[in-house]
Order: C-alpha cells, then sequence, then structure tokens
C-alpha cells in the first residue's frame, strides 16, 4: 500500500473523493486479460472495468505469472499509474521488479469477486497518506551526460568543454539499465511514454494537487530536465523529431527557406512525399495485442514505413525442464503456449503414444479429439474478444471472454446458444465487411507458409484433423474461405466455433482416460496436432524412458513472419487490425 | 434566469448522456457512472516529461470552453437562450471549430506517439466533417431567412427541416458524431488501437476536465441537431423544455447506438464518405431548399 497511496493528509474532502474512486475500480492487467480467462476467471463480472492505458488505472491487476522481460514492462506500466494506485495479485506470486502486492487472492471466480470488494474497501481507506514511498522502475530512470557535438567518444557526467577541440559539451539522456538507451523503451508497455517520469514520492509536496509543478523543476538527481536538442535518440519521440532539421537553415545562410534543402535528408514514402517518421511501440503489454508481442511500428504519417515484431526468448529446454520422465511430459509440454495450454497437452500425449508408451484406445482418442475442440472454441471465443476491442466493438470484447471465462470454469455445461448467438450476432454486425475486406491479404506465396485458419481463409484447405477417421465418422468438414484477408479469418473462426461445437456435442461426454505408462519402444516419436492456430507438431527424442531433446514447430512461429510483409504500407489501424487478425501467440514463438 | 435554465439543462444533459453511454459500451446501467467519473479527482495530475506545456495545459480547458460558448446561442424555450446572437447559427460553427485546435494541441502536447497519431487524425476527420456542419446550417439558414437559432426553430412551426431537407440531416448527424468524436467515428480516441489516444496522457483533473468538455460537448451537438433540424422546443401538449429534453436525449441515444453497433471505420472510409459523398449530397441540399424557396 505504501508506494501506491499519494502522500496529503487524509482530509474529508480526500476521503470522499477516494469513496468515489472506489465505486469504479478501473483495472489494468498484466500480462492480458485474456490469460485471465484461460482459467476460468471473468474480470468484469467480478467488478473490475478494465481501461487500455496505465495512465486511465487505478489498479494493476496481474493475472498470470510474468517472464523477466514482462516483469520490467509491468514495473514500467506500474510506474505509469498515477497514484493513488494498487496491485492485485491474482493466483500468482509477483515478480521483485514490483512492488508487493495490496492483494492477493486465489484464481476462482468467486473468491476474485470477494477480493475486488475487499479492494473497494482499500480504495475508500488507503487513497490517501502521510507517508508515501517512492516507486522507481529500473528502466525509467535516466540521467544526464555530456558529450561533444564534433567528437561523440567524449562523454561525462558533468558540464564542461569538450578537451579536443573547446566545444561546450551537451547533454544527453541515458538509462538506468547498461546505458542503452535506445533499448529501454522496448521493455516498456507505452514506450512513448517510457522516458518520462512522473512526480513520485520524495519530490512530491505534502498535501496539495500540484505534485506536477515540481515535474520540471526538478531537474537534477535522477530525473532528467528535459532537453529538446537530442529527441533523435528516443525513436518514440518521433513529432519532437524536427527540431534536428533546424541545423538546415545554417546552410540557408538564414534568408528564405526552400522546402528542397529543408526536405533533402528526410526518408521518403513511396509517394515521393517526404515525411517525419517516428516510432509508434506496441507492447510487449499493449492490451490490444497478445502479450509479450513487441511490435514496433515506424509511422511515416500514420501509414506503416517500416516494423519490427519479435516475441519470446525463452530455451525450449528451460521451459520443460527437460529431461522429463514420460508421464509428466504432457503436463510440461502444456505449459508452452499459455493461450492454448491443452491442445499442447494433447499433443504431448500423442507423441508419448507414437512412442509406444501410452497405448492407443478409443475413448483416449475421444476424449483427446473433445479437448482439442474445446480449446478450439476457447482460443477462438479469447481472439474474438480481443478483435472485437480492436474494432471499437466493446459489447464483444466483453460477451466473447466472458463466455471463454465461462466455458473454461465448467467444461461439463457447453453454452450452446450463447455461441450461437454471439456467431450471429458477429455475422449480422453492420459494416463489418466493408471495414475488414482487403485489410492484410496474404499473397498466395505467404499463403502456401501459413497454416490453420489463416491459410484456410484464403481457400487452401490443410487441416490435420481431416485425416482423423474418427472426425471422418462424425461427418468433419475443414471450415474454408475465399479471400486471406482479415474478413476471411474471422469468418473461418466462426464457422469453426460452430463446427467445433458440433462436434463436442456429438462426442458427448467422456471420462479422462486412466494413462498408464509402459517403456517405449521407439528412440523417436512425433505427433501432430491441429491447434486452434494451425498444425502444430512435436518430435521427441527418448533415452532411458526420458525424453531427452524436443523440437516443436509452433504456427504462430510461421505467421510472425508472415506479419511484417502483410502490415507494410497500411494505416495504423489497419496494420493492427491485421497483426491480431494473425491470432499470434507469442508463447509458442522463438523456442 | 436563462443562463441558469440553461446551466441546469446542460448538466442534466451531461449525467444522461454519461450514464446512457456507460450503458451502451458496457452493457450494465449504472446511475452512479457519472459520478464514478469524479473519482478520477482522486487521482494524481500528471504532466508527462518533454510535453508541450502550454498546448497539454489548455487542451482540456479549450475542449471545455468551446461547447459552452457554443451552447450559448442553442435555444431551450422560446425564453430561454443564453444569448440570442442575430448570427448564432454562424457562431456556433465558428465556436466548434475550436474543438480542432484543442484536439491537435492534447495530440501534441501529451508528447506522445499515440496522441500524436490521434491528434492529427482528428485533423483529417475535421476537415471533412467540418464542412459537413456548415452545408446544412446554410441549408436551414436560408430557409429560415436569419441566422438567429430562435427564428430558425420558428421557421420549422409548419414542418420540421428533417422533412423539409431530409438530406441535411442525412449529413448533419454523421458530422456531428465526428465533430464529437463519437463511436463509430471516434478516430481521436480509438480505445484499442491507440491506447486512449489524445486523452490517454491525461490523468487526474485534466482528464476530469476534458472528459466533461466532451460530455458537453455532446450536448451542445445534440442540441444542435434538435434545434436545426427536429423544430427544437415545438411539439404539441408538452411543455416545450420537455420537448427540447426528449428530442436531445432521443438524437444522443440515436448516436450512441450507432457507436455500439457498427465496427469503428476505417480512416479512409470515414474520409471518402466525407468527400465523396457527403459534399456532394449537403450541395443537393442546398439546391433542393434554394429551388423550393424559390418556386413556392
Amino acid at each position: 500500500m505504501i508506494t501506491g497511496t499519494r502522500q496529503a493528509h487524509p482530509s474529508f474532502l480526500r476521503r470522499l473523493v477516494s469513496r468515489v474512486l472506489a465505486i469504479e475500480r478501473r483495472a489494468f492487467v498484466v500480462p492480458e486479460a485474456a490469460l485471465a480467462a484461460g482459467r476460468g476467471l471473468d474480470l468484469e463480472a467480478a467488478g473490475l472495468s478494465l481501461v487500455s492505458t496505465p495512465r486511465h488505472a487505478s489498479v494493476l491487476v496481474v493475472v498470470d505469472d510474468l517472464p523477466p522481460d514482462l516483469a520490467r514492462a509491468a514495473a514500467v506500466v506500474y510506474a505509469q499509474m498515477p497514484r493513488p494506485r494498487w496491485i492485485l495479485s491474482v493466483g500468482t506470486p509477483l515478480p521483485e521488479q514490483l512492488p508487493p502486492a495490496d492483494l492477493t487472492v486465489d484464481a476462482e471466480q468467486a473468491v476474485l469477486a470477494e477480493g475486488v470488494a475487499e479492494l473497494g474497501r482499500l480504495m475508500r481507506m488507503g487513497a490517501f497518506g502521510s507517508q508515501a514511498e517512492d516507486f522507481v522502475a529500473e528502466q525509467l530512470v535516466t540521467r544526464s551526460q555530456y558529450t561533444c557535438p564534433m567528437h561523440p567518444e567524449v562523454v561525462q557526467d558533468e558540464p564542461g568543454t569538450c578537451p579536443k577541440c573547446g566545444m561546450d559539451l551537451v547533454p544527453q539522456e541515458t538509462s538506468g539499465d547498461s546505458g542503452e538507451h535506445a533499448h529501454h523503451h522496448g521493455d516498456g508497455e507505452m514506450d512513448h511514454q517510457g522516458g518520462e517520469r512522473h512526480g513520485h514520492g520524495n519530490h512530491e509536496h505534502g498535501g496539495d494537487d500540484s505534485s506536477d509543478e515540481h515535474e520540471m523543476d526538478h531537474g537534477g538527481g535522477m530525473e532528467h530536465s528535459g532537453h529538446e536538442g537530442h529527441e533523435g535518440h528516443e525513436g518514440h519521440e518521433g513529432h519532437e523529431g524536427h527540431e534536428g532539421h533546424e541545423g538546415h537553415e545554417g546552410h540557408g545562410g538564414g534568408g528564405f527557406m526552400s522546402m528542397v534543402a529543408m526536405t533533402r535528408d528526410m526518408p521518403r514514402s513511396p509517394d515521393g512525399l517526404a515525411m517525419e517518421r517516428f516510432e509508434a511501440p506496441y507492447g510487449p503489454l499493449y492490451p490490444g495485442l497478445p502479450a509479450g508481442l513487441n511490435l514496433t511500428l515506424t509511422l511515416d504519417g500514420d501509414a506503416v514505413a517500416d516494423s519490427r515484431i519479435s516475441a519470446g526468448n525463452t530455451r525450449i529446454d528451460d521451459l520443460l525442464g527437460l529431461p522429463s520422465p514420460l508421464d509428466e511430459f504432457a503436463d510440461r509440454l502444456s505449459r508452452v503456449d499459455r493461450l492454448a495450454p491443452a491442445a499442447y497437452r494433447v499433443l504431448g500425449l500423442r507423441a508419448i503414444e507414437d512412442s509406444g508408451a501410452l497405448d492407443r484406445n478409443d475413448q483416449m482418442a475421444r476424449h483427446s479429439t473433445s479437448v482439442l475442440e474445446r480449446q478450439r472454441i476457447a482460443s477462438h471465443l479469447i481472439w474474438l474478444s480481443r478483435f472485437g476491442m480492436l474494432l471499437g466493438l466493446p459489447w464483444l470484447g466483453t460477451e466473447a471472454v466472458s463466455l471463454a471465462a465461462r466455458f473454461q470454469r465448467n467444461p461439463g455445461a457447453l453454452p450452446v446458444e450463447s455461441l450461437e448467438d454471439l456467431v450471429g450476432r458477429v455475422r449480422r454486425t453492420p459494416l463489418l465487411n466493408r471495414r475488414l475486406s482487403g485489410i492484410g491479404t496474404l499473397s498466395e506465396d505467404l499463403l502456401s507458409h501459413a497454416t490453420g485458419p489463416n491459410q484456410r481463409a484464403g481457400g487452401v484447405v490443410r487441416d490435420s484433423r481431416t485425416e482423423d477417421p474418427l472426425l471422418a465418422d462424425l461427418g468433419f468438414t475443414a471450415a474454408s474461405h475465399d479471400a486471406a484477408d482479415a474478413y476471411g479469418r474471422l469468418a473461418v473462426r466462426l464457422d469453426e466455433i460452430l463446427e467445433s461445437l458440433r462436434l463436442v456435442r456429438e462426442l458427448g461426454d467422456i471420462p479422462a482416460p486412466d494413462l498408464r505408462f509402459g517403456s517405449p519402444d521407439k528412440r523417436t516419436a512425433q505427433a501432430t496436432v491441429e491447434s486452434p492456430r494451425g498444425t502444430a507438431s512435436v518430435r521427441i527424442d527418448i533415452e532411458q524412458n526420458l525424453v531427452s531433446k524436443v523440437s516443436l514447430e509452433a504456427p504462430s512461429s510461421a505467421h510472425l513472419e508472415l506479419a511484417r510483409p502483410a502490415i507494410q504500407q497500411l494505416e495504423v489501424a489497419d496494420a493492427l487490425v491485421t497483426i491480431v487478425s494473425l491470432d499470434l501467440s507469442p508463447w509458442e514463438i522463438g523456442l | 434566469m436563462s443562463v441558469l435554465w440553461s446551466a441546469i439543462f446542460l448538466m442534466g444533459g451531461a449525467y444522461v448522456i454519461a450514464v446512457l453511454e456507460s450503458w451502451f459500451m458496457t452493457s450494465r446501467f449504472r446511475w452512479l457512472a457519472p459520478v464514478a467519473g469524479l473519482g478520477e479527482l482522486a487521482k494524481e495530475p500528471v504532466i508527462p516529461r518533454l510535453s508541450d506545456r502550454v498546448f497539454y495545459e489548455s487542451a482540456p480547458l479549450i475542449l471545455l470552453t468551446v461547447p459552452l460558448l457554443g451552447f450559448a446561442v442553442l435555444p431551450l424555450t422560446p425564453g430561454v437562450i443564453v444569448t440570442d446572437l442575430a448570427t448564432g447559427a454562424l457562431f456556433l460553427n465558428a465556436a466548434l471549430a475550436y474543438v480542432l485546435v484543442a484536439l491537435v494541441m492534447a495530440g501534441w502536447g501529451s508528447h506522445g506517439a499515440y496522441a500524436m497519431v490521434a491528434g492529427w487524425r482528428f485533423l483529417g476527420q475535421f476537415v471533412g466533417y467540418g464542412m459537413l456542419v456548415v452545408m446544412p446550417i446554410a441549408a436551414v439558414a436560408m430557409r429560415a431567412q436569419s441566422l438567429s437559432t430562435t427564428e430558425i426553430v420558428r421557421s420549422q412551426e409548419a414542418l420540421w427541416n428533417a422533412v423539409f431537407q431530409p438530406m441535411g440531416l442525412l449529413v448533419f448527424l454523421p458530422a456531428t458524431m465526428a465533430l464529437g468524436f463519437m463511436p463509430p467515428i471516434d478516430l481521436p480516441v480509438a480505445p484499442g488501437e491507440l491506447a486512449g489516444g489524445v486523452s490517454g496522457e491525461y490523468t487526474g483533473p485534466r482528464l476530469t476536465i476534458f472528459r466533461l468538455g466532451r460530455l458537453v460537448l455532446v450536448v451542445t451537438l445534440a442540441t444542435a441537431v434538435t434545434v436545426f433540424f427536429l423544430g427544437g422546443w415545438l411539439g404539441p401538449v408538452l411543455p416545450a423544455i420537455a420537448w427540447t429534453s426528449i428530442k436531445v436525449t432521443g438524437v444522443v441515444a440515436l448516436m450512441l447506438a450507432a457507436g455500439r453497433y457498427v465496427p469503428r471505420l476505417r480512416e479512409e472510409q470515414v474520409l471518402m464518405w466525407s468527400w465523396k459523398f457527403g459534399i456532394p449530397v449537403a450541395l443537393a441540399n442546398i439546391f433542393w431548399v434554394g429551388v423550393i424557396l424559390l418556386a413556392v
């Protein structure tokens, strides 16, 4: 509570206004709300209102454990939230980068709802306090150094003159983490805010609302007072970038400045216009994108001139804890992709089956098929929710995620009517076709590298499920569409939700089979499943009844490569629609 | 008295809109939603580093002042109008133009990539739709033979402008939505795309003013639609103020319903519709009104 309290005497008026603040618990969720839904939690039903920027949030909700890079980004998010602010941890320990949670609750819907009510009480009581401590996110700390404009190798902590040429040194900024001042912005969600600090703690005046006032006054110490001249160092602050071009006026001799001279060194767009370029970083905790996805758009006006996109930096061996006993392998593999754990578990079981250590039987096949199709429904629903938020359809965002949570919480009861209703409503949404058609179209060439719904949207039906005799008996047909654009991908996923629902209903309730592990016949085994994102396959090496080596081929890795060419020269909104429509899962990338 | 009544109407309108908006956006009806928004006052007012301080500070204030000025020339009943300017319709246009200034200043001043993109987006949107606000008002004034807003309402005694010049309403309604950056034409705030857009960096009292300014703007725009096209206070049986309130609420509900059920339009489509469809229709409307006035 200490680092979130706002330092001020809790007067009557302040207590009143904090009561009002507690009515609506505006929350920013890390890593992302979808992961909570995957664990059966409906955050909005529990009484949180989700917001899309930390600036408008009062509560940081941590719903899953954070790998180191996301933990650093979460610390930035927390620092960006204006005080008073709280941290709610939902069934997960907090990383060291964040201050301790104000409230920790178990990952169960009922407990969460109680916790949110308790959080409201904390908000009413603890918004203002006479003791408040500072929270410093390491990545945000900047310090000033001084360098010579002519000799960049001259860098010192004090202002002065250059020993080589005698010019006055100019200030530049470096960040706290290892001096890679360009890099630290990549860690921050909302990186354009990455460099800024708001008035925390020790430089906050007691008891008034003017804590912002000294923001600019406070030039010393760790905080940087705002030089305008070196914006180029921070790619994201591109709109200040024009400062750099003022230098040209010198060449012009002070008179009329020709447009040609002024734009001489600027990059050209395909239409020949010279425009300022600047970087807009999205991720890794941008609420519209899957958590863990790092997307940096270099914008030329509002069109994407260039982009960098990356995800994942975990090694699969560490993630799985190899070598792994055969009976634990499937469970460990299921932890790889947090957005489709059940699909990976089935993949692991099938690989063990292939090795001969597990007997195939009908019940197992039926059970794993049912699990897989359920996972597909849940995964598509979560995707639909993300897509709806991005498209400005908040009802879709809320309802799809809530349905996914309900579905995960209670796998026995199939919400058939709600699902059919939701799909129907999406299909009937006016202008959706116009909004999405022709956006992010994959060319024939790119399409051959895609898999799953992204590929089937273009009419190329390659679905490993079509070879499954069990599904053939159930009359399975793979959904497809005739346009490899965002609309096609939406249409295919909607069809798949209904088809999977039908399959799950036909299969009926199948009790989980007992798994009896024997010894494997083979040294290497492989398996393939049609995961919600496409064909995933695994090859395992077995030594002395232990899985010693795993190589995984995950659909998102292929799709990540398609994203960059697909968003080139698109407008920002269309670029985001394209990326989200590809349904990347950052967890299965880069393993 | 007029000032007092107008202030009460404005505050009531802002409250109703906040309730309706939260209802349409979250599917939950909450009487307290507008009050909860005031909790933001407890939050720390953050100034982004390297922000343009003058722009950053003044943008929310301008956004609040401009619709207040615009509202001052709109009649609620025959007597209740803050100031019945002879050039009221023109004044309203002039005032609304500064919404653009406020948003571009907020976007630039925040010193953030998302906010800036959002601010420039609004520039493009406004240049297109500002025309579609002016042109239907011109046609409305032609019929009333006056720029006074009270005269404009009186001119509709026989027939509302919504019926007399439906093409005008057809372009004026979306244009006011674009001006008030309401979904689906909410490019400058675009939740999901730009993380709050122009208002994304504001916190605490400044954010409260920004949100209040937007609510007042929506009240002003909805009242303008009522005054110019729906016959303002005119109506049988009920008192004048009741008719104004009902019509304004109806207009707002229509706008919000569009926001709920229609996905956000692409920037390209927003601009295409204004220039390729809106402008010709607005011109045709002026021509139509002119012909009718000359012929009848």
